[in-house]
């Protein structure tokens, strides 16, 4: 059971014509070059393309991506759509959040909020908060504090929906 | 183009029935992917036992955004493209390289590839494969590009 990475990372230059639609295009390169590299290349990729294209390049991103040659078994009855929700205050006074997908019921309260005084949240929150990573928000500030942790429920697709129903 | 100032973790759950959901976290984008995968490899081991799903893989992202939103240059449809075919040895296609919204100028007028084919004299297609076959570009199996090999144009719905 090992995470391994594909044998190339991605470059991804989107682009949207004047209906608004868009489009992108996908360069690889090999998985251990750096974004500071690929970068400088993709402003010469960008440069070639905008020649060749009537559509106007709205921007770029790089993809690193590992998955799981053997995953293990999830939890019987897990599912994805009961969210884990965690929402952080950031040092600019904003809030962040994320979700984790299944949350399990040992860290639940019966109102459905999360008991943050568990010490699976309490660790997870370490590790957010003052781990050894920079953990921010999207606007790149860092994470302060929990501020809320609560369950919720996203509606299941049909593919979703139990087979034998 | 402005880097943003957070890069994108984006950790796959599978859960019992196949359906898989994204955690998204940020880091700052100023890490390499090497620590940045270190991040995420710790943060999901701390995240495992708070949840029945597991982790089937996870993706590392940096974004570039404008300075200013451009206007598209002219009226050709996201749906013209080019495909750019790339050889990784001598005489192969090895993969393939989508522009969209082809400018119609860049085909071939000519002969019996006119209007589809896409013209391999052109400065703009040459400047192309230079920068793919001059900076390292590969296929998804990390097949270096060595050559243009051909290009025609094609409609996508």
């Amino acid at each position: 059971m090992a995470l391994v990475n594909l044998p190339t990372g991605q470059l991804k230059i989107d682009y949207r014509d004047a209906s608004g639609s868009k489009g992108s295009t996908i360069f690889h390169f090999p998985y251990d070059t750096l974004a500071s590299v690929v970068v400088t290349v993709a402003d010469v990729l960008s440069a070639a393309l905008n020649a060749l294209t009537d559509a106007a390049i709205d921007g770029y991103s790089i993809t690193y991506t590992k998955t799981e040659d053997t995953p293990a078994t999830p939890t019987a009855g897990s599912r994805v759509e009961e969210k884990g929700n965690f929402i952080y205050r950031t040092a600019n006074g904003r809030t962040t959040r994320f979700t984790i997908p299944a949350i399990v019921d040992s860290v639940l309260n019966t109102s459905g909020s999360i008991d943050k005084a568990s010490l699976l949240v309490t660790a997870l929150s370490d590790a957010i908060i003052a781990g050894d990573f920079a953990f921010a928000s999207a606007d790149g500030s860092d994470i302060t504090a929990l501020l809320e942790a609560y369950q919720s429920f996203r509606g299941s697709t049909k593919r979703q929906l139990p087979s034998d129903r | 183009m402005s880097f943003s100032p957070a890069a994108l973790i984006e950790l796959v759950w599978r859960d019992e029935t196949g359906t898989t959901a994204e955690t998204v976290l940020h880091i700052s984008s100023a890490l390499d992917h090497h620590v940045i995968a270190d991040a995420a490899e710790a943060v999901s081991a701390i995240m495992a036992p708070l949840t029945g799903a597991v982790l089937v893989r996870y993706r590392i992202k940096y974004q570039w955004l404008p300075d200013e939103r451009l206007a598209p240059a002219g009226d050709t449809r996201i749906t013209s493209c080019g495909m750019f075919f790339f050889s990784a040895g001598p005489s192969a296609i090895d993969g393939a390289i989508v522009v969209h919204s082809l400018k119609p100028d860049v085909l071939a007028s000519d002969g019996p590839l006119a209007g589809v084919g896409i013209n391999l004299a052109d400065s703009r297609v040459i400047d192309l494969a230079s920068a793919v076959v001059d900076n390292g570009v590969t296929n998804q199996f990390a097949d270096v590009y060595v050559s243009l090999f051909a290009a025609y144009m094609q409609s996508r719905v």
